[in-house]
């Protein structure tokens, strides 16, 4: 069940606020806190998973599970640091297991094929939905609570909560135990932040089904093309569509997210900050899925010596970071080359610090540092890296000059407009305050009342004839 | 963390709690008010079925996509809504609401697209260049065994118009399709060729059509029709005289005309079947009134088996000096293409079979090769007329053993037929609609 589905918004969504009116009148009476607004959400957000996923819901109850226990042990001084080891080892095996082991299969085969050896088969392993995100908010819950930043959670459905939390469960942001450790127990609700998460919850669902899935009908239909039928408009086409269709897309859900969590009186963090007027990439990852970036920098980056060793230890330090965002994204070569992609060009930038050069123009670092991104999604929604290459020459080489059919067909006046207008908005710098009204949703008091009832009627409107016409399609984000 | 540097106001807040209960109540109020839900029809096929939830189903997920598909086809407002959005599509953004089947282009002309790129698998995989020599090959054999033999391809209506092509389609047609028919075209313009090209006179034909100002009927005034790939009957009767008049001994006689029924009514465009989320966009069901080719109740007739259709009608249907020396083997020849109902009775490419003494199509799945039962037929024939339109030509290519068997057979015939004047015995039963059996 995603967000943008009829039963999420008219069934499960309606449902679940229902009762929580009555939670939060519940509490109000019991005076203990938000218990009961806690009972209900946890409920509901395992009744979404076990919708989505049916008897994996087992795995996600067993990752709370190992979390609680190990994340009372690491509180303790004696077992603090082997129950760490041992608490962590278990979620990065969970994640190793059913993400990569059909993946690591396939590889081991391919390499007994070339060498004349057996055939290496295995029955294929399902992929839990979220599994990347809820182990890597267990991971940081016990990483958090080993360096003393925070207290275990006595009670495991607290826990339970922090881990399963629907809004945030299966395409994040990820919320790291120490930015809603509080929440959990005192949260201050008022009618404007629950407005506020409504206007952001439906910019959201206009940004995924009214702009992400236009856009997306050019880059599926691009990146479809058999690698002999590409040609240079196809190709320019499909990367700058996919670049955008990923970010209105996974930004959307944080969108949602982050106005679903205000609606039950979390405050999540952002995800993203016009990640495409970035002028580096280094400035870019500042910007992009930020929650992933910290979750890296802090759990992996810097225990591995961050930059404060020497200078080839802080590249070694880069690309391990990124490799493993990489093979995070997804088990297949496209996405580790991707990671390199990325590291290598943080290396360079790093290589580059400090040189006296003359510097480019904002706007040109700016140009330089979006197709550098969008050569680097071409690469992660590619199937194959010989796909990559050949859209990559496609890009470089100018070569048949028509559109393919499959292509022409999906450029129909309102997707070239949206395309158009997407491209514009996310590479408008931040002064220009539409742009960030656009890119970044902060859909908050500050807004202009015209804007902020512009989105809510209208998004919800366009949004609900987009939802009638087509099927819904999932969020990229969910097969990470 | 992203919390609000203001406030709203209290009435604001309520307003825009008010108005979000409304959109998430929204089908819950049309459930309660009994307001339409989805419909077959609008959406071009069965609706899903309420799941029964079973243990498996819900502990495999797979009951949660199941209800989904469910409760979107039956959400109230689905049908209304969804009206709606192609209705802003095609009105304001001038969008065509399924561009994967149905492209729109300029002066109403509507494009299905897979007509308009078929050649794409079509003479290029093989390439033109094949379906050229597969030409001269029959031609070859043709001469060897002393059978006159004939090609036509027929254009389509991006041919034929490609002005009103949406531009980036025609770009590309441009550059991958009209350089091989103009490979065609120059096989056509060589001494002695059996290809005839009927394109130089359909556009004669269209360019009078459009200076004609008496004629206000888009489906008259075009040789196709603006929001279907078919031509329509009169295109058929254009082609046929252009063909005979290419063709030696024969000649055109203006009382002679297809046979369609006297009340023929034209089927629906098939463009509005995939219309019919938003009605459809032409109204071909009424009648086109046409004293040119609405004449005789036809003789055609369907085998049971639709394998075979024949065409054998005598005196009014040829204008060859005896009804049974032309013998045309349709562009459908071996394939399985040609089933639907404008093809049985409307304006596509049988219209120009009735002009014909004999004249054949067969699916190819059924017959799979030069079929026995044409045997008869072929060896009454003086003369073998291979017509193909522009995007079948990829069948043509890919059975020129077959059509050599049918070269072959009208040469036996030829040498075994007793001399013009005698009586030629039936074929099959005699009297109206004897055909083949």
């Amino acid at each position: 069940m995603v967000f943008s589905s009829a039963v999420f918004l008219f069934v499960f969504l309606p449902l679940t606020l229902a009762l929580w009116v009555l939670a939060a009148g519940a509490d109000g009476v019991l005076r203990r806190g938000p218990w009961v607004q806690n009972l209900l959400l946890l409920v509901a957000s395992l009744a979404f998973y076990f919708y989505g996923s049916g008897d994996q819901l087992g795995l996600l109850l067993g990752v709370v599970g190992v979390t609680y226990v190990a994340g009372l042990l690491v509180g303790s001084e004696r077992w603090g640091r082997t129950a760490l080891g041992v608490g962590v080892s278990v979620q990065v095996a969970a994640l190793g297991y059913f993400k990569y082991a059909n993946f690591f299969v396939d590889q081991v085969g391919a390499l007994s094929g070339l060498v004349g050896g057996p055939a290496v088969t295995m029955a294929a392993v399902a992929l839990p939905v979220g599994i990347s995100f809820f182990t890597f908010q267990a991971i940081s819950y016990l990483f958090d609570i080993y360096r003393r930043e925070q207290q275990p959670l006595r009670s495991p459905l607290d826990l339970a909560l922090y881990i399963s939390m629907f809004p945030q469960l299966i395409a994040g942001p990820i919320v790291r135990y120490g930015e809603v450790a509080r929440q959990l127990h005192d949260r201050p609700l008022t009618r404007s932040l629950v407005a506020t998460g409504a206007v952001r919850f439906i910019w959201g669902l206009f940004k995924k089904l009214v702009i992400a899935d236009s856009v997306a009908t050019i880059a599926d239909a691009a990146y479809g093309l058999p690698v002999e039928a590409l040609t240079t408009p196809a190709a320019w086409l499909g990367a700058l569509a996919y670049a955008l269709q990923i970010y209105f897309d996974f930004s959307a859900y944080s969108d949602m997210a982050i106005g679903l969590g205000r609606m039950f009186g979390f405050r999540f963090p952002e995800n993203f900050r016009r990640p495409y007027s970035a002028e580096s990439i280094t400035d870019f990852w500042r910007r992009w899925h930020m929650t992933l970036s910290f979750w890296f920098r802090d759990y992996v980056y810097i225990p591995l010596g961050g930059s404060k060793a020497s200078r080839w230890s802080t590249y070694r330090n880069l690309w391990a970071v990124f490799l493993l965002s990489g093979l995070w994204h997804g088990a297949a070569w496209t996405f580790v080359f991707w990671g390199a992609f990325h590291g290598g060009l943080l290396t360079l930038e790093r290589m580059w610090r400090g040189r006296k050069a003359p510097r480019l123009p904002v706007a040109l670092r700016r140009a330089r540092t979006f197709a550098l991104v969008v050569l680097g999604f071409a690469m992660f929604r590619a199937d194959t890296m010989s796909q990559t290459l050949a859209l990559w020459q496609h890009i470089f080489v100018p070569s048949d000059l028509t559109v393919p059919v499959e292509v022409a067909i999906t450029l129909s006046h309102k997707n070239v407009g949206i395309l158009l207008l997407g491209l514009l908005t996310t590479a408008l710098p931040g002064r220009f305050v539409t742009g960030r009204w656009l890119t970044e949703g902060k859909l908050d008091a500050g807004l202009p009342r015209l804007v902020r009832w512009g989105v809510l009627v209208g998004g919800a409107f366009l949004a609900s004839l987009t939802l009638a016409s087509s099927d819904f399609s999932p969020f990229i984000y969910f097969r990470f | 963390m992203s919390t609000p540097k203001h406030a709203l106001p209290h009435w604001e807040s309520m307003a825009i709690l008010a108005v979000f209960v409304l959109f998430l109540l929204a089908p819950a109020i049309g459930w309660l008010s009994g307001a339409q839900t989805g419909e077959s029809n609008l959406q071009n096929r069965s609706l899903h079925e309420w799941p029964e939830p079973t243990r498996r189903k819900l502990m495999s997920a797979r009951w949660g996509s199941a209800f989904e598909a469910w409760f979107l086809d039956h959400v109230p407002f689905r049908a209304a809504l969804l009206g709606l959005d192609h209705h802003l599509d095609m009105t304001v953004l001038g969008d065509s609401p399924v561009p994967e089947q149905v492209v729109f282009g300029d002066n109403g002309f509507h494009w299905v697209v897979e007509r308009i790129y078929e050649e794409r698998s079509g003479p290029f995989r093989p390439p033109v260049e094949d379906v050229v020599a597969g030409m001269r090959r029959l031609d070859a054999l043709a001469d060897e065994l002393d059978v006159p033999i004939y090609f036509v391809v027929s254009p389509n209506k991006a041919l034929l118009y490609p002005e009103y092509l949406p531009a980036l389609n025609r770009v590309w047609y441009d550059a991958h399709i009209v350089p091989a028919m103009q490979t065609l075209a120059d096989y056509a313009a060589e001494p002695g060729s059996p290809l005839i090209d009927v394109v130089p006179g359909l556009l004669a034909e269209k360019r009078r059509l459009l200076a004609d100002p008496e004629i206000e009927d888009p489906r008259l005034r075009y040789l196709f029709r603006p929001t279907d790939r078919h031509w329509n009957l009169e295109t058929g009767r254009v082609q046929a005289r252009l063909i005979i008049d290419a063709l030696p001994g024969v000649r055109w006689r203006d009382e002679v005309g297809a046979q369609h029924k006297p009340t023929y009514v034209e089927r629906e465009s098939e463009i509005s079947e995939v219309y019919l989320k938003v009605g459809a966009t032409e109204p071909y069901t009424e009648q086109v009134d046409n004293p040119v080719t609405a004449v005789v109740q036809s003789n055609n007739r369907v085998d049971d088996n639709k394998l075979l259709y024949t065409f054998q009608s005598g005196e009014t249907a040829t204008h060859s000096p005896d009804p049974r020396t032309l013998f045309v083997v349709r562009d459908s020849f071996l394939n399985d293409g040609a089933r639907g109902p404008a093809n049985r009775e409307g304006g596509g490419i049988q219209s120009i079979a009735p002009y014909f003494a004999h004249s054949f199509f067969a699916h190819r799945r059924s017959v799979g090769g030069a079929d026995a039962r044409l045997e008869p037929y072929a060896k009454q024939a003086d003369l073998l007329l291979f017509q193909c339109v522009q995007g079948e030509l990829r069948y043509f290519a890919a059975h020129i053993e077959e059509y050599e068997t049918l070269i072959r057979w009208v040469a036996e015939g030829r040498r075994q037929r007793p001399p013009r004047g005698e009586v030629v015995p039936e074929v099959g039963e005699g009297g109206e609609g004897a055909g083949l059996q």
